[in-house]
């Protein structure tokens, strides 16, 4: 790793109190993200991807541990930083135009109408500027979603299973756009996901995760040119080894 | 009698159990057509059950209709409408249903914002407001009278009492239901203080307010004619009030009649504001 450290998590601790007992969602946590690079967290349901990504996006705080970006400690959410979440994080009661705008507010009007317009292209939803959510598709939607957090030109972007409520085959092409944005924009991304195949095609590195306590279980290099498929060389033993990893065995 | 209401009844109770095979656009208009004409038989059955032959001291036998039928109610309502009186107690009650309303939305809604967003608020308020609201209006009115006199203000004030609890209710409610993602992203990206109000607490749960704002507003159509009983000389309340103790109880039926369709008018004049693109998406099931 030749760029400097983006993200710094160290010896990070998170406990969620219960009725009677308490939740541990992650245990003694150490993570370190480049700046630039494309980071997936993988795990089943319940391993604290969420909560990790939660912490770093400042919505809550460590019960123990630092967490850093830039070299300064995280104090809240930032625009500089914004996530893109499964579903609903876009407004049903504004146009697609005033959802991209959302965190243009206090930029002139003739700029913002600019970067906003370029976002909306961006993501290929030109045309459809009035629409109002309830009028597209999930998949729009969720481009709807990642246009307003690129419109921001943010540092990082967090990406809570951005895919996960969308159909297998916009699935597919959304992930192919992510990562062309990515290229092209070349901020640093952090994405949570549950799909192995997502994450290998997606990712500089794989953080595998375990539940109970939430834990780092094994940081995977992936390594492979794009655009990759399960054709390309050394794809196949990276799946076997998450899979592995993941105790599903194949 | 009534042979027309003997008929109809029938046929219209036919009409309903066909209801599944009525074509789409028909059955819009036909069935609330029936359901109503088989209300407007049986009251007049009934009326005519209730009424009794009299032999008067010169021997006539005479038919004594206790209750007026419907259409002697239709009589009443074309007398009423006729000659301008409708028109005037109409404009009179609503006059006082859209100030005291006004007046609850306008104190009820914020209220309500505030204590759906901050759990101390709803822990100050919510006791007060859910002891207020069983109340019913008709035992404000001895205060009324005391606050403000023998007056407009007075009706009004019932209905603002009828109205502001439901809509403080039905704000917090809609405010404590806006789902924590559209308040995280909005977070994200910067916005908070009154900006997040504007911009998303109130267009979050506004489609739910829209709701109780129809319900407050079906609530203080409903009071207008206790609030009507102070004495005020002019409205639909007044008006029943006037009928009856002038033993017009067909004008008493007419005004019963004319306050269920404008109530009708005001309930859709509200559910236009739920076609509205800012509201529609908490409607649709998607």
């Amino acid at each position: 790793m030749n760029a400097p450290i983006k993200i710094d998590v160290r010896g990070v601790r998170k406990v969620y109190p219960l009725k009677k007992d308490s939740l541990v969602a992650l245990e003694s946590v150490d993570l370190q993200v480049a700046a630039g690079e494309f980071v997936c967290l993988l795990g089943p349901s319940g391993c604290g991807k969420s909560t990790l990504m939660n912490l770093v996006g400042g919505f809550e705080t460590p019960d123990a541990g630092v967490v850093e970006i830039d070299g300064q400690p995280v104090r809240g959410p930032d625009p500089r930083r914004v996530f893109v979440f499964q579903e609903y994080g876009i407004f049903p009661w504004a146009s697609v135009w005033d959802n991209v705008a959302l965190g243009l507010r206090e930029r002139p009007r003739d700029e913002q109408a600019r970067v906003v317009q370029r976002y909306i292209d961006l993501v290929g939803l030109s045309g459809f500027e009035k629409s109002f959510p309830s009028e597209l598709s999930g998949g729009m939607r969720q481009r709807v979603a990642v246009a307003r957090a690129l419109a921001v030109s943010p540092d990082i972007v967090f990406m809570d299973e951005p895919l996960g409520a969308l159909d297998s085959l916009t699935r597919l092409q959304l992930r192919a756009e992510i990562h062309r944005l990515w290229k092209q924009e070349g901020m640093t991304i952090l994405f949570v996901t549950h799909d192995v195949e997502e994450a290998l095609q997606l990712a500089d590195r794989i953080v595998v995760m375990s539940p109970r306590p939430g834990r780092i279980q094994e940081v995977v290099e992936v390594r492979l040119p794009h655009p990759r498929g399960s054709a390309t060389p050394g794809w196949a033993e990276k799946e076997a080894h998450l899979y592995k990893l993941l105790g599903v065995g194949r | 009698m009534s042979t027309w209401a003997l008929v109809a009844a029938p046929l219209a109770v036919l009409l309903l159990l066909l209801a599944r095979r009525l074509p789409e656009g028909a059955s819009r208009w036909l069935l609330p057509a029936a359901t109503g004409l088989v209300a407007v038989s049986l009251w007049q059955l009934w009326c005519d059950w209730k009424s009794y032959d009299l032999t008067g001291g010169d021997g006539k036998v005479r038919r004594i209709q206790v209750f007026p039928g419907p259409l002697d109610t239709l009589a009443g309502m074309v007398k009423l409408a006729s000659d301008g009186q409708m028109l005037r107690h109409s404009v009179a009650s609503l006059y006082r249903v859209a100030a005291g309303f006004g007046l609850a939305c306008l104190v009820g809604v914020p209220l309500g914002l505030w204590a759906g967003w901050s759990t101390r608020a709803m822990q100050a308020l919510n006791p007060l407001v859910q002891a207020l609201r069983p109340i019913s209006p008709i035992a404000w009115i001895p205060v009324a009278i005391l606050w403000f006199g023998i007056k407009d203000a007075s009706a009004i004030f019932l209905i603002f009492v009828a109205s502001i609890f439901p809509v403080v209710t039905g704000t917090m409610t809609a405010v404590r239901a806006i789902p924590q993602v559209y308040v995280r992203s909005a977070q994200n990206f910067g916005v908070r203080g009154f900006e997040l109000f504007r911009r998303v607490v109130f267009p979050a749960a506004l489609p739910q307010i829209l709701t109780s704002l129809r319900i407050a507003l079906g609530i203080a159509w409903m009071v207008i004619v206790a609030a009507e009983m102070i004495a005020v000389d002019q409205g639909l309340g007044y008006q029943i009030m006037d009928a009856r103790n002038a033993n017009n109880y067909d004008l008493v039926t007419a005004s019963m009649v004319f306050i269920g369709l404008i109530g009708i008018g005001l309930d859709a004049a509200l559910r236009r504001f739920e076609r509205l693109d800012e509201v529609r998406w908490g409607y649709s099931k998607q």
